[in-house]
């Protein structure tokens, strides 16, 4: 009986070539884009579940409340708290400690016995207990001791490799960063850095016993500040993380009262979060480790993919309810020999199966092929083992089944319906399925491809607007050139005056933080006779005089930095003049205090810069203060050349001849700002490719639909044409039904895409309004799309000669 | 007795009105009949027929086949009813375009949940048995009427049915097939014991029966 159905089934596909080529080629993309999400989204789950009891394992995270803002949650906390819970509490197994160096040191790596130096960042520093706690692939050595000593280092295989070829690194030593600064260590082993998905993700670790930012970690003891640490615990098996949690404000108010008092941070707390949950569920903190991503997105291609499954199940629902007078007969005959109702929806449902099991099955070599192209737009290493798990091919498997079933079970109740007295009339005209509901999912389609076409014309002006908005700075022709070490960077001046020499060179200044980097450094700052337990959180950058000139940012008030300044003298921005009260007049006269325990400082406001974004457009623009640098961690440079090919060569060779074996390491600003809407931007590109798919199985849905219309309507046209209508107004008796369904879709589909869109805005704080025009121009967009599928179809049979088909009947 | 009508009958609303279709029907067949149902086009002998093959409802009256009522009947046990014991013959053949002679004949009896190699066995009876084995891969499209005919018989008997309804078999059919057809109806009913009910316009095709019943506006005169 199976073997019958597939053979039936299979015969009919082959005979109605044309639907069942719109069918397949609709559910094998869906198909493919669920396969290709799935593939992605199981890529993103898992993280950190590799540990040893990883479910105990948290990560102490800070949370600083902020009047009336937005609280300030952070990834990482103050050195001494990890190792104090320990302490405290019994259920507190284990404590370890993570230090992202990066912005303390310059990431430069080389072999003991080798010149050839590297920048190679994401360096952490971390406690003896990291590997105690965390399980990293070990190719050699023995970590559970190996950062118990000073200057240790366990190096990735790619650093391995890098440094010391296929040779075992194994007691070799190392040299991190140059000059004054350069510390010799001792390899203690190496790790795969690719084994496991983890949160972790370090070129090479250093023991925090390590003289320098490791042991300020280890002495550092107040609980209030230098929130830049990641602490992490592991609970024991059976104790309670709510528990804990709970007993957190407490062991702050014990051990860091007076500190938290002292730096004016009264309102700090602290929360504990899975590390197995890092990965997906922490985007609100800030300051993470590295890259994470974000479940909402998650979810949104998850819907995506759905959607455009659901259109080319639309599609099967349509077409096949749409010719189900042409199989009357088929199922009359059926049913008068003997078939019964379910026997016939059984046979219907097989052909159903049959075919989105084909998409399915064709949609994995497809899959694999397209690999390359995923990788590229999501940065993953998808491979076609990943196909193998076998979740996804259950998942796939499913998705086969209930595709099969959700486009056929409609379709095969409608035609397993027909009575056999009806279908066998040789003249009966069979009005078989509503209609109305086949309009009613046609409108659906519509629909989905309105809010989709408005959600991207949207995405698409939202990123444009991040791109081009104006930062208050000018990041066109900018350079940035990391200094790197000490040493280079007491030469700044020398530098900038050889720098001055190059061609299309035109100002040279320098900052500790490369434009649109991240600005972690922050100080509390009150007013004169105010409570210095109150204090306001001001970000911090330190600049050389000339830099607001070099980067177009305007100075409303007061003077740049000259050469007699000290880091007493500040430039502040707008926004710090507002968190103070301060008005922009009195700005000249005013002065900020700050103070570390009993020690006071006064710094006075030589001048006032306007507002610019030196973070994400994500984020509103926070107060920052600037003080005078003459050791910068970075040049900025103002370029004006048609050949950058020539200018990058002459600042090199002014490098290498300035400093010994520092790599020449510098970047273009707007290529760097353009890097922080890299996730807005890879979700604009994957929705416009997922959009475009969708109106495009549409599209194939009706243009199934409007042959068959037209084909049923052969006679009547040619009769018109007989009794003298015009091609118009032929044209126009086949499209004027669905021109009238996307009126309707327009309708209905604007409110729930306004909806969506403004709550994908609300991320952004300097976003675009959304325009109603966008709305109107994607039902426009629908009508011509629709217009010419249809049109052009109807045109056809329309100007098909009438005789000809008259006489056919 | 083979099956009983009494005092059916059949209507439709038509503005307001009641149309009659079939009107106060009575009607008994024995076992091993050969009944022709004549009248003029619209009087109702389709009706008549889909009525008797359960294919179509009435509105009042009592219908017993094999002594099951089957005006009480629900659709499903209807339907194993007619699938058990009727077969259909149509004046336009009405075989699946898609599927093969042989394919077509062994269609009910995949209906009936019957094995493959019995199927296979049944099959090749029957292809035997009306000279077309040499047909048995082509489509109809590719027959003569009257072996799509032939085909369309063949079909209807394969399930061993007691009763074989044929709505004017033979109207499309030139005279000489339609003979065929009759004689084997004939055969049929007479070796086999096959009780036929064929409706059918012509005088002499109304011969080959035993009794005639004449209808007009849907009502036994
Ligand atoms: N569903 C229906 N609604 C209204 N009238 C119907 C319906 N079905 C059949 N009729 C009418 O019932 C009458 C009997 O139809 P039927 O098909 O039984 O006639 P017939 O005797 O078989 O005619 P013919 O010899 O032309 O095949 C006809 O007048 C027809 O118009
Ligand atoms: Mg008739």
């Amino acid at each position: 009986m199976i073997k019958n159905y597939i053979k039936i089934a299979w015969r009919n596909l082959l005979k109605n070539k044309q639907q069942t080529i719109i069918n397949l080629l609709g559910l094998t993309l869906g198909t493919v884009s669920c396969l290709v999400i799935l593939l992605y989204v199981f890529a993103q789950l898992g993280y950190d579940q590799h540990h040893n009891e990883a479910a105990s394992i948290y990560r102490v995270e800070t949370i600083i409340e902020r009047d009336g803002q937005e609280s300030f949650d952070s990834a990482t906390s103050s050195p001494p708290i990890a190792f104090a819970l320990k302490d405290d509490f019994a259920e507190v197994e284990e404590a370890t400690r993570v230090v992202l160096t990066d912005v303390f040191y310059s990431p430069l790596i080389r072999a003991a016995n080798s010149e050839d130096a590297y920048y190679e960042p994401r360096v952490y520093l971390a406690d003896s207990t990291f590997f105690k706690v965390f399980n990293f692939k070990i190719l050699e050595g023995d970590v559970k001791t190996a950062l118990d000593e000073p200057n240790a280092v366990v190096l990735s295989s790619y650093i391995s490799n890098k440094l010391f070829g296929n040779s075992s690194p194994l007691d070799k030593t190392v040299v991190w960063g140059s000059g004054d600064d350069a510390l010799t260590l001792t390899v203690k082993g190496v790790y795969h850095e690719k084994a496991y998905k983890t949160h972790f993700n370090p070129s090479y670790i250093v023991s925090m016993s390590t003289p320098g930012m490791g042991t300020f970690v280890q002495n550092f003891q107040s609980f209030a500040t230098n929130n830049f640490v990641y602490s992490y615990v592991k609970l024991r098996p059976n104790s309670s993380d709510v528990g804990l949690q709970k007993k957190m404000p407490q062991f702050m108010e014990d051990r860091g009262a007076q500190d938290l008092r002292d730096a004016g941070m009264s309102n700090k707390t602290l929360e504990l979060t899975k590390v197995t949950d890092i990965h997906l569920y922490s985007n609100g903190r800030k300051n993470q480790l590295d890259r994470v991503s974000n479940s909402t997105y998650l979810y949104f291609l998850l819907s995506l993919a759905f959607f455009i499954q659901l259109v080319a199940c639309i599609n099967f629902i349509n077409l096949s309810t749409a010719r189900a007078s042409k199989r009357a007969r088929e199922i009359g005959v059926r049913k008068v020999v003997g078939a019964g109702k379910n026997a016939l929806m059984r046979q219907f449902l097989g052909e159903s199966l049959l075919l989105s099991i084909f998409a399915m099955l064709l949609s994995i070599p497809i899959v694999i092929l397209l690999l390359p192209l995923v990788n590229d737009i999501t940065q993953e290493s998808l491979s076609y083992i990943n196909l193998y798990q076998w979740h996804i091919v259950v998942i796939l498997l499913a998705i086969g089944v209930v595709t099969g079933l959700a486009s056929g079970i409609y379709p095969a109740i409608v035609l397993s319906s027909i009575k056999p007295v009806k279908a066998l009339k040789s003249s009966a005209i069979l009005q078989s399925g509503s209609g109305t509901f086949r309009k009613a999912l046609v409108v659906f389609q519509f629909v989905i491809s309105i809010c989709l076409i408005s959600t991207v014309i949207i995405i698409g002006q939202q990123f444009k607007y991040a791109q081009t908005k104006d930062l208050g700075y000018k990041k066109d022709n900018l350079l940035a050139l990391r200094v790197g070490t000490e040493e280079s960077s007491k030469k700044f001046e020398s530098l900038k005056a050889s720098f001055l020499k190059v061609p299309g060179v035109l100002q040279v200044s320098s900052g500790n933080y490369s434009p649109s980097e991240i600005i972690l450094a922050d100080n509390g700052f009150y007013l004169p006779g105010g409570n210095k337990e109150n204090k306001t959180v001001v970000k911090r950058n330190g600049v050389s005089d000339g830099y607001f000139n070099t980067m177009g940012i305007e100075l409303l008030k007061g003077r740049d930095f000259s050469a007699a300044d000290t880091v007493d003298q500040i430039i502040v921005n707008e926004a710090t003049l507002k968190a103070f009260n301060i008005d922009i007049e009195n700005a000249l006269s005013a002065t900020l205090m700050q103070s570390y325990g009993d020690e006071i400082d006064e710094l006075r406001i030589i001048g006032v810069v306007k507002n610019y974004h030196f973070a994400s457009l994500k984020e509103e623009i926070q107060p920052l203060f600037l003080h005078k640098e003459t050791e910068p961690n970075w040049v900025v440079i103002k370029t004006k050349t048609d050949n950058y090919g020539q200018l990058l060569q002459g600042l090199e060779q002014q490098w290498k001849s300035a400093v010994n074996n520092i790599p020449f390491d510098y970047r273009f600003v707007d290529k760097e700002v353009e890097k922080l809407y890299e996730e807005e931007k890879r979700l604009g590109f994957i929705s416009v490719g997922f959009t475009i798919l969708a109106i495009f199985i549409s599209c194939l849905g009706l243009f199934g639909l409007i042959s068959y219309v037209a084909e049923q309507k052969k006679k009547e046209i040619g009769v018109r044409k007989v009794l003298g209508a015009s091609v118009q107004s032929v044209v126009k008796l086949l499209t004027k039904d669905f021109i009238k369904l996307v009126l309707i879709a327009f309708v209905l589909a604007s409110p729930i895409a306004y909806y969506f869109i403004s709550r994908w805005l609300e991320g952004f704080t300097y976003r675009i309004e959304i325009k109603w025009w966008v709305f109107l121009a994607s039902g426009v967009l629908v009508m011509v799309i629709t217009f010419l599928t249809v049109g052009l179809q109807s045109l056809k049979s329309a100007a098909a000669n009438p005789v000809k088909s008259l006489r056919s009947e | 007795m083979l099956l009983q009508l009494r005092n059916i009958f059949k209507w439709v609303q038509q503005g307001g009105q009641r149309v009659f279709l079939l009107k106060d029907i009575n009607l008994e067949v024995q076992e091993g009949e050969f009944i022709s149902i004549m009248g003029p086009s619209g009087s109702g002998k389709s009706t008549l027929l889909n009525v008797i093959g359960m294919l179509d409802t009435f509105d009042e009256g009592e219908y017993d086949f094999l002594s099951e009522s089957v005006h009480t009947l629900k659709e499903k046990y209807r339907s194993n009813l007619y699938k058990e014991y009727i077969g259909f013959v149509f004046q336009s053949y009405h075989l699946l375009d898609d599927l093969t002679v042989e394919e077509n004949l062994e269609m009910p009896l995949l209906y009936k949940n019957i094995k493959g190699s019995e199927r296979k066995a049944l099959v090749a009876d029957m292809l035997d048995r009306f000279n077309i084995v040499g047909k048995k891969d082509l489509f109809p499209a590719q027959l003569s009427g009257g072996q799509q005919q032939l085909v369309g018989v063949a079909r209807a008997l394969i399930g061993k049915p007691k009763l074989i309804l044929a709505d004017e078999p033979t109207g499309n059919l030139n005279s000489q097939q339609s003979e065929e057809i009759m004689q084997l109806f004939k055969k049929l009913n007479e070796e086999e014991g096959v009780t036929i009910i064929q409706v059918t316009h012509s005088e002499k095709n109304a011969e080959y029966g035993s009794r005639i019943i004449n209808l007009l506006d849907g009502r036994k005169i």
